[in-house]
């Protein structure tokens, strides 16, 4: 498969007022291919808009380097920025201006003018279903619509890959939906590469070809998703939540005991409460929480139940098959939501 | 190239958009020049004085002939019916001055007798240039006088008998061929009376400031635009740093220079003479703005927030132009707040504008202003420039 981006140990390092360094990016080397949807997915502060930046040659990285299309974005920063679209995180517009001034003045960065500009005006236009609201100022838009002309002043220049940095961030479901849509169209009728950042688990899992998880500035797993949760065996969880028993350890053992669970957690939360006099007391909570790991969760879920059952009184059940968020877990031991 | 000159027309079309923006670019600096200007201007566009004429002879009409010639901005009021109405009219207001020539005048010339003339006027202990030209034209009277007693007495001594009204007549003659006369017409007088004298100083005083409201006001702008990304969006098309800052320079330069203009039409329609010194009064205008332009880039690098940078805008303004004369003329301040309003930009835009509105200054008058102001953008671009983040 052909390459449309390689980064090769890019790194950035901020520093503090203090003078003490901050490591954003560790040396980030991947690649992705020409005509598939990549997601960079992790935590916030993981690094993935500082990553992005580098490669859209925002910020200047403290070592190494991205090629784009070929080009250096460090010694060939004009062509391969040609090839580039970007739909920033924020709103990057501006709100005096009507969407089509939007576009004009953006198309214009790109050096299109007269026809053409007008011509892929009109196109992503009536691609990101704005012609109704072309000519209305944005400060009067609703969040979605303002996230449609920002994904559209990213695709004036018909790049070759387009970057998107969480652009379903505060969005209502239809709209999202709507965004999601776009991407695949931008991948399956215009064959355009798309690199997405999202902290959201399940956009990632719905729009990936392939998904690097970054944590701590550093790629820790690159793959498609099969391949990721092959990759760390995952098994199935059996999340039942259950009142909290008399006698913990004597259900921990016997759920322990059985040999197809490879694991089990217990979990309880603990409720802080405030008095009238500003006093706090902290108690543990009713309910608790049981978790079974194991191969092939639904066959076990009649035993397991039974074992519960015998002991304490069973709230709710659900059978968690292996997910992006097991991954991230297992590779780092905490939530993708921490 | 057009990338700089598309970045400038989108700023200048987003500021405009904005009616606020509008009426801070017109309607106020408008309304306070006027009311500068017309507050500082001198009542009318001339001196009226009224002559009470007692002595009604020759010589007396010459005295008052002379009065009238030392300036061009005195008018003859009319004859008022006796001094008290004269003094009454002085401290009305009605005219500029009364003077009353006794009967007996011209005799007095004739015999050297001393004869008191009596003048009312409103101007201070000082005097003022009716004063200065009354006391000039006795000067002159007095120069007759001398010269034609000592000719007596020269005269007497030789034993000729002379004619003192002859030797008197003589002496004047001589004045009158400039043998001893000066000019007494009083320059500072005459310019004083020019119309749209106070926007002289309104004008470009507060253009000086609104310039610095305007321009230093686009560090909010610059802040505005890092904060919802557009800044960072148009650096990752294919543009250069330089070409991003090319734009946003040339778009406050521009609005500076809509301020100046905007001000000084509104001058010329009040009367303010620039004369044909328009060019050298653009170049004035163009450094001032250019090193204000550059201010804000200096300032900006260091500003965190929109807040802080509109706060600091407004102070900057009101003070330096303050500071500078662009509220009062600096030679009414002692003379170490004139050193020491040398700091602000505005004196040295001042000081240009001066030298070409009230000295009819030419280009090599105007050059060390220009100098100082050009040499402080190139500084203070250098700093601003440098420190300027594009991203967060």
């Amino acid at each position: 498969m052909e390459t449309m981006v390689e980064t090769k140990g890019l790194r950035k390092t901020f520093m503090r007022k203090d003078s003490t360094p901050i490591h954003a990016v560790k040396a980030v080397s991947f690649s992705i291919y020409r005509g598939e949807i990549f997601s960079l997915l992790g935590p916030n502060g993981a690094g993935k808009t500082t990553t992005i930046s580098m490669i859209s040659g925002l910020i200047e990285p403290s070592e190494g380097d991205a090629f784009i299309g070929g080009y250096s974005i460090r010694q060939q920063a004009r062509q391969a920025k040609q090839l580039i679209g970007v739909v920033p995180q924020e709103i990057a517009l501006y709100p005096e201006l009507t969407a089509r001034q939007n576009l004009w003045f953006f198309g214009r960065m790109y050096s299109l003018r007269g026809k053409e500009l007008k011509m892929r005006m009109d196109e992503v236009i009536e691609f990101m279903d704005l012609e109704e609201r072309q000519h209305d100022r944005i400060d009067t838009f609703s969040g979605g619509m303002k996230r449609r002309v920002n994904i559209a002043a990213g695709l004036l220049n018909r790049p070759q890959l387009i970057y998107m940095d969480e652009p379903t961030a505060g969005v209502d479901p239809q709209n999202r939906r709507r965004i999601l849509d776009t991407v695949f169209r931008l991948r399956d009728e215009y064959q355009m590469t798309v690199l997405y950042t999202t902290h959201l688990m399940e956009e990632a899992e719905e729009l990936s070809d392939r998904i690097g998880i970054i944590d701590h500035g550093e790629i820790i797993a690159l793959g498609t998703q099969a391949e990721l949760t092959e990759r760390i065996g995952a098994e199935d969880r059996l999340v039942i939540e259950v009142k909290r028993p008399s006698d913990e350890q004597t259900l921990l053992d016997a759920l322990r005991a059985h040999p197809q669970a490879s694991k089990v957690e217990y979990q309880v939360d603990h409720l802080k409460d405030i008095d009238r006099r500003g006093g706090s007391a902290v108690t543990p909570a009713e309910e608790a929480v049981l978790t079974v790991y194991c191969q092939n969760g639904r066959k076990l879920l009649a035993e397991v139940l039974n074992i519960i059952e015998q002991q304490v009184e069973i709230s709710s059940i659900e059978v968690r098959q292996p997910d992006l968020e097991a991954v991230f877990l297992n590779l780092t031991g905490r939530a993708l939501r921490d | 190239m057009d990338k700089i000159f598309v970045i400038a027309y989108n700023d200048l079309r987003i500021y405009l958009s904005q009616r606020g923006n509008l009426i801070s670019l017109t309607v106020i600096p408008i309304v306070l020049a006027a009311v500068f200007g017309l507050s500082t201007a001198p009542r009318g566009g001339s001196f009226t004085i009224d002559f009470i004429d007692q002595d009604n002879t020759p010589a007396s009409q010459a005295f008052v002939d002379a009065v009238l010639a030392a300036n061009d901005a005195f008018v003859r009021g009319s004859e008022a019916a006796n001094i008290e109405s004269a003094r009454t009219r002085v401290v009305e207001g009605s005219i500029s001055a009364a003077i009353v020539i006794p009967q007996g005048f011209a005799g007095a010339l004739q015999t050297f007798e001393a004869l008191p003339i009596l003048y009312f006027s409103r101007e201070d202990s000082f005097g003022g240039p009716i004063q200065h030209s009354v006391n000039t034209v006795i000067s002159q009277l007095n120069s007759s006088i001398i010269a034609a007693r000592a000719g007596e007495l020269v005269l007497n001594a030789l034993d000729i008998e002379a004619e003192t009204g002859a030797l008197y007549a003589r002496a004047q003659d001589l004045l009158a061929q400039d043998l001893v006369a000066y000019d007494f017409r009083l320059s500072n007088a005459e310019r004083a009376l020019q119309p749209g004298e106070g926007f002289g100083q309104s004008v470009p005083g507060l253009g000086a400031m609104f310039v610095m409201f305007t321009v230093l006001g686009g560090m909010a702008t610059l802040l505005r635009h890092r904060q919802n990304w557009t800044l960072q969006r148009v650096i990752v098309m294919p543009i250069s740093r330089a070409q991003v800052l090319g734009g946003k320079i040339l778009s406050f330069f521009i609005l500076g220079m809509i301020q100046y203009l905007i001000l000084f039409g509104f001058g010329a329609l009040m009367g303010l003479e620039v004369g044909s010194r328009i060019v050298l009064l653009v170049f004035v205008m163009a450094a001032y703005t250019l090193c204000i332009t550059a201010l804000t880039f200096a300032i900006a690098s260091s500003i965190g927030s929109e807040g802080q940078a509109i706060y600091l805008a407004n102070l900057l303004s009101v003070s330096l132009a303050a500071l500078g004369g662009g509220w009062w003329p600096l030679e009414v301040v002692p003379p170490f707040m004139q050193t020491l309003g040398h700091i602000s930009p505005v004196a040295w835009v001042m000081d240009g504008f001066n030298t070409l509105i009230y000295f009819n200054g030419g280009l090599m008058d105007i050059l060390p202003y220009i100098s100082v102001l050009i040499g402080s953008s190139i500084v203070l671009f250098a700093i601003g420039i440098r420190r300027f983040r594009i991203g967060n």
